[in-house]
């Protein structure tokens, strides 16, 4: 049988040294496991695989230049390559370069039953290498052939057992040792194998459950704290329209924050403190306050006290106007902080005297003059009423170069 | 008015039927995605108001293909989310207005005459985010893709952020409604043409998708 073309090109992915055996066996369509066990043997009967290997490196090319595309492994190829190989050992037992037939013949059984099972290998396909890379040993004990591989793999580590106890006593005794030690821990190591891929499998899989596990109940202990306990007190406040669209409304927005990660990671942001201050007023007056937020930024002297105002126009909104819906728009920019707040109410004459006389408005503007800032109030009868709040937003490096 | 429902609560169907049947005639609805597909391409509604959030793919799957059978078709969008990538991926898809569950059966029944005679349907919080996205406070706020509001338009979108409605926002700035409701068309055109990633990348660089 000629191979196609003798030159080569080694493999890059998936190489124990240069990748030679690999290109060879990608090359002539013969199993790599086949082509490893061969130079692994060869090597041991005078060096000859070593030899061959250093050949194989100079001969081909360097990988990524494809000569031609990989031949799928055919059987009748890997047998031929095995057959070389038996008929190139016995050549140098002849020619002498022979460790001796006790120590040769239980390694020859050994590596040819580690190349017999890697070739019925379930994927000895490359893509499907790539496909799974992290189950190592699900490759190698689990899928098609699985049984046989066991028993052969079995199988041929007893011969090979059987070989070194044999030879016991006419060869020296350190060496059939460490075969021995060998073969006894590849042969646990491929009875015990699948026992310990199951155990794997199953503790990985179990671990999955239990973040499930915990996630569920993560949800499940939120759910019961706030959507639940609504519930409960809308079916038992059933009679209060007022109270119930309270509730309703404060779980709303809750829900929403919770979902949809409304609420940032802390309060100390302008949008932050406006929704936490309408929430309040909500809870308190029984209105229903929309925010519209337009950019954000870290809450400073002055954006507390135009949130404090807003509170105070918002609670006006919700006492005086007469209406449930209330309207508060922020906007936040690199230098100031806006508010508007505004209802549909009944309104009120700007121009005429307060009859309270509480200073509302006045608190309102006085706290904002203190920071540098100004409130103005529209209104007139029967059209509503908005607060527009504005003051600069100083950055704390500002502050101190400024003085 | 021929209008088609689209909501995965039966519940939420019924009330909305109840609310607007007085003054509409609500010819079909759906609970599903494929169904809601099914059901406007037989029935051709004047306009149709679909849910953002569907099993089976959502309001956005919805109007995108029926806009590829049917490109008359008007949708309004109505959700109880207020997130922006609800907002993005509705609009985007070509629904002509976004309005919270929370809203009044009056207004729905306004925004649905609105878009049905073409005009669109912008409540406070889409025009917050308009002007969110289109005002610089984006972290690559130079893409030349990225159509700018012209001023007006920006003045338009402050006023309905603030919660005013076309007619006193029309009243505020002395322009005639029509005007007003040119200037909120033409932003919604530049929201739907303006460079997808862009908008995406902003929603997610804060965190909103």
């Amino acid at each position: 049988m000629v191979a196609p073309s003798f030159s080569f090109s080694r493999r890059d992915e998936r190489r124990v040294l240069a990748g030679v055996a690999g290109g060879f066996a990608d090359q002539h369509g013969v199993d790599v496991a086949v082509v490893r066990a061969a130079l692994v043997v060869l090597s041991l009967a005078g060096g000859l695989g070593v030899v061959l290997y250093a050949v194989g490196h100079l001969l081909s090319a360097a990988p990524g230049s494809a000569v031609s595309p990989p031949h799928p492994a055919d059987q009748r190829r890997n047998v031929s390559v095995a057959a070389i190989t038996l008929g190139a050992l016995l050549i140098m037992r002849g020619a002498g370069l022979w460790l001796g037939d006790a120590a040769m013949a239980p390694i020859v059984v050994l590596v040819a039953g580690g190349a017999l099972l890697s070739v019925l290998r379930p994927n000895a396909l490359p893509q499907a290498w790539s496909a799974d890379p992290g189950s190592p040993i699900a490759d190698v004990v689990g899928g098609r052939h699985a049984r046989e591989r066991i028993i052969g793999g079995a199988a041929l580590i007893s011969i090979g057992l059987v070989l070194v106890g044999l030879n016991r006593g006419v060869s020296s005794s350190l060496r059939f040792g460490v075969f021995a030690t060998a073969s006894t821990i590849i042969g646990i190591a491929l009875l015990l194998g699948p026992w310990f891929a199951r155990v794997a499998q199953q503790a990985s899989s179990e671990r999955r459950q239990r973040i499930r596990l915990d996630e569920r109940e993560a949800m499940a202990a939120h759910l019961h704290d706030s959507v639940l306990q609504t519930l409960a007190l809308i079916q038992r406040s059933a009679d209060d329209p007022r109270r119930t669209i309270a509730l309703a409304r404060r779980q709303e927005s809750e829900l929403r924050e919770w979902l949809y990660g409304t609420a940032t990671a802390s309060d100390a942001t302008v949008v932050a403190a406006i929704r936490t201050m309408v929430r309040e007023v909500e809870d308190l007056y029984d209105v229903r306050i929309d925010v519209v937020a337009v950019g954000d930024g870290a809450l400073t002297n002055e954006s507390v006290a135009v949130i404090a105002a807003a509170r105070e126009a918002c609670v006006n909104a919700a006492k005086h106007s007469g209406v449930d819906d209330v309207s508060v728009f922020v906007e936040t920019t690199v230098d100031t902080v806006e508010v508007f707040v505004r209802d549909r109410g009944c309104g009120f004459d700007t121009a005429a005297p307060r009859a309270e006389g509480r200073g509302i408005t006045q608190s309102i503007e006085a706290r904002l003059e203190r920071v540098g800032g100004r409130a103005e109030v529209e209104s007139s009868a029967g059209n509503g009423t908005e607060v527009h709040l504005t003051a600069p937003r100083r950055v704390a490096a500002h502050q101190d170069t400024s003085s | 008015m021929r209008i088609f429902l689209v909501d995965d609560h039966a519940l939420f169907r019924a009330g909305v039927k109840a609310e607007i049947g007085m003054a509409l005639d609500v010819v079909g609805e759906a609970g599903a995605v494929d169904d809601a597909i099914a059901g406007i391409l037989a029935t051709r509604p004047d306009v149709t108001v679909v849910d953002v959030h569907l099993p089976g793919g959502g309001g956005k799957t919805i109007i995108e293909h029926v806009i590829a059978e049917w490109p008359d078709a008007v949708f309004l969008a109505l959700s109880v989310s207020d997130s922006a990538e609800d907002v993005v991926a509705v609009i985007r898809a070509g629904a002509r207005g976004y309005v919270t569950k929370t809203i009044g059966a009056e207004q729905l029944i306004d925004a649905i005459s609105r878009v049905h005679s073409g005009d669109a349907v912008f409540s406070p919080r889409l025009a917050g985010f308009v002007l969110d996205a289109f005002s610089g406070n984006l972290p690559t706020a130079s893409d030349p893709e990225l159509d700018q509001l012209t001023a007006r338009e920006q003045e338009v979108m402050r006023l309905i952020a603030r919660g005013y409605t076309y007619r006193e926002v029309a009243a505020q700035l002395h322009l005639s409604v029509k005007t007003v409701e040119t200037h909120v068309s033409a932003v919604l055109r530049k929201l739907q043409l303006s460079n997808r990633h862009e908008l995406t990348a902003w929603a997610n660089e804060r965190r909103l998708l």
